[in-house]
């Protein structure tokens, strides 16, 4: 009946891997059969898939607008001046505003809402080392976010070419600057999940209500334009903005700053994560169940 | 504290390597300024030992610290040789079922032991086996395509037994796993414990339940106020205590006045008293096998008939009340 004595068949002694990388890579796996479905289908889906679709609708009225209601303008603008106006969708609403509060969704509550739930002991009573809980959780939340906004990302840039033809569309997208845009553009929904990501999971390890962090951040994050530049680079949306194919004009009001290079902000952006990660996992090897306190 | 037994004692737990113990050395647990438990010494060996006590006496605290959701604010604890803060080597030798009623979200009994097991590492089918064969063990099997949150208490009280015992651990740690059980599931999960214990497990059980504690327990950890009040066998947990609680025999008999007054003749005699129903007589002795002998030669003399003997006061619920006696607690 013990772990031993009940091996009759040899499948548990034999099932269950000595600890290493083949096993933790194992686990990963099982966290993420857990966490990616309820959280891209099941009801804590349901404000991440709300801040994806955000954009899209938005993209869409602009399109329905000028198929329907205005059928002589279309084309008025050309794509040049629609990747502007993407430009500004992409930098205002997906990244700082969609983005940023799905990835608070996702991320703070991917260990604080197992503690809100009275659930996160299941976790710690398993034969897995914390740390691998860390890097599960952190990854379930990256597919997720990922997978929305980079849906919402392909289908607002769908949605800019909807009311112009076929033959204009492909023509911008294949011999113009189109499909390298979109895959920048891919490219930042993925460095910023990584980075809100590896932050807001840190958060929630930290502060009880995630409310607070996350406000703060926002408010950091939203200043951040205002910001001499020194200060302006203490921040994630710097870094993102700074690859951002098509420069936004952020108004007569921000401060003027160079932005990083394209390698400068990756490299940042990686090392925040890191260390962020480093730190949570470090943190959660010390973190006790105690649902009195929640 | 008062120790008693083979069982829980240091000479017997002093001859089983470390390995095969739960060692707790010199730990508390604060809450802040509140206490959770202070300066347990304790080791515990194979088979059922039972945390008794009242609420906030510190049972989940102990079991808590023992599996790692709780750090000690002093002291140092090892489960079989491991640390409870390394859960990759602790977790596949412990089971913890926990008192907390709460599951993750929208899962079936099937797919919440098959996704923890497969969390912890095992492949698919091993997985599915698994949890196939806990929820069998628990008597589950029926309702494992059924939602979590549509079980009875009793029926997640069981999921979560079930979780504790579907990767087959050496030790297996129970907070009050009876609540919410009708009698027949009780009496099934106490069978359950028993057989487990039979086949070598540490079967580690918090009840305030004291006769189902008396019924199935090998050794009694009676705690109160964060403290280990007494540690042991029962029997001999009651035994140290003769000196100050004399023991209480209860004897059926067809003659009692007859035996009460030959009784009376025992010098360490404290009490005797004919039963309300003249049936029988209650006995109060300091030496309770002095007493054994003496009642034999009674019978021999004057052959009074003997429907049964035995000792009123020899179970948990007695034994708790005696090392409480004074400080006003109650269980």
């Amino acid at each position: 009946m013990s772990a031993s004595a009940m091996v009759e068949d040899g499948v548990v002694g034999t099932a269950l891997a000595a600890p290493g990388p083949a096993l933790w890579a194992r686990q990963v796996l099982g966290l993420l059969g857990l966490e990616v479905p309820r959280r891209l289908f099941k009801r804590r889906s349901l404000g991440i898939w709300l801040l994806a679709l955000a954009p899209v609708a938005i993209m869409a009225l602009k399109a329905v607008i000028l198929i329907v209601f205005e059928p002589d303008h279309m084309g008025r603008f050309g794509l040049p001046a629609e990747e502007r106006v993407y430009a500004d969708v992409f930098q205002m609403l997906i990244v700082r505003l969609c983005l940023f509060f799905g990835c608070v969704t996702v991320f703070i509550t991917a260990i604080r809402g197992d503690v809100i739930d009275r659930s996160i002991h299941y976790h710690f009573l398993a034969p897995v080392r914390r740390e691998v809980l860390v890097a599960g959780k952190y990854l379930s939340g990256l597919i997720v976010t990922f997978a929305a906004f980079a849906l919402a990302t392909l289908a607002t840039r769908a949605l800019m070419y909807a009311p112009y033809g076929a033959t204009e569309a492909s023509a911008h997208f294949f011999v113009g600057p189109g499909l390298r845009h979109t895959l920048v553009y891919l490219a930042i929904v993925a460095l910023g999940c990584l980075a809100y990501g590896a932050l807001f999971l840190a958060a929630g390890l930290v502060a009880r209500n995630p409310i607070i962090p996350a406000v703060i951040l926002f408010g950091w994050e939203s200043a951040n334009i205002f910001l001499p530049p020194p200060l302006r680079q203490v921040s994630v949306i710097y870094y993102l903005v700074s690859l951002t194919p098509v420069p936004v004009d952020l108004g007569p009001f921000s401060v003027p700053a160079t932005p990083a290079t394209p390698l400068a902000a990756m490299l940042a952006l990686f090392a925040l994560t890191a260390v962020l990660l480093v730190w949570s996992a470090r943190r959660i090897r010390r973190m006790e169940v105690d649902y009195a306190d929640d | 504290m008062i120790t008693g037994g083979a069982n829980g004692n240091a000479p017997h737990a002093a001859a089983i390597p470390d390995d095969h113990l739960i060692a707790f050395r010199n730990v508390s647990k604060f809450y802040g300024e509140v206490l959770g438990v202070n300066r347990i010494n304790l080791t515990i060996p194979p088979g059922i030992t039972s945390l008794v006590g009242p609420n906030g006496s510190g049972k989940t605290t102990l079991m808590n610290l023992m599996t790692g959701l709780l750090r000690p604010t002093r002291g140092e604890i090892r489960v079989l040789g491991h640390s409870p803060y390394e859960p990759e080597d602790l977790m596949r030798r412990v089971g913890y079922c926990t008192q907390y009623d709460s599951f993750p979200g929208g899962m079936t009994g099937r797919a919440f032991l098959g996704r923890f097991l497969r969390i912890a590492g095992y492949e698919g089918a091993t997985a599915d086996r698994l949890a196939w064969e806990a929820l069998d063990r628990v008597g589950l099997v029926e309702a494992a395509d059924r939602k979590l949150a549509h079980y009875s208490k009793g029926m997640r009280q069981r999921a979560r037994l079930a979780a504790a015992i579907a990767h087959r651990p050496d030790v297996l740690v129970l907070d009050e796993p009876l609540n919410g059980l009708d009698p027949m599931a009780r009496a099934e999960m106490i069978a359950l414990f028993r057989q487990l214990a039979r086949s070598g497990l540490h079967v580690i059980i918090s009840s305030h339940i004291l006769h189902e504690v008396d019924a199935m327990s090998d050794t009694v950890v009676m705690m109160k106020d964060g403290y280990v009040l007494a540690r042991g066998e029962i029997h001999d947990v009651r035994s140290s205590l003769g000196a100050e609680h004399p023991t209480s025999i209860l004897v059926r008999c067809d003659a009692p006045e007859v035996l009460a007054a030959r009784a009376f003749e025992l010098a360490s005699l404290v009490e005797v008293r004919v039963h309300d129903d003249g049936g029988g007589l209650l006995v109060r002795t300091r030496d309770e096998d002095g007493f054994y002998e003496a009642l034999a030669r009674i019978i021999l003399e004057h052959g009074v008939g003997i429907e049964s003997v035995e000792v009123a006061d020899d179970n948990v619920e007695a034994v708790y009340e005696y090392l409480i006696e004074g400080a006003g607690g109650r269980v």
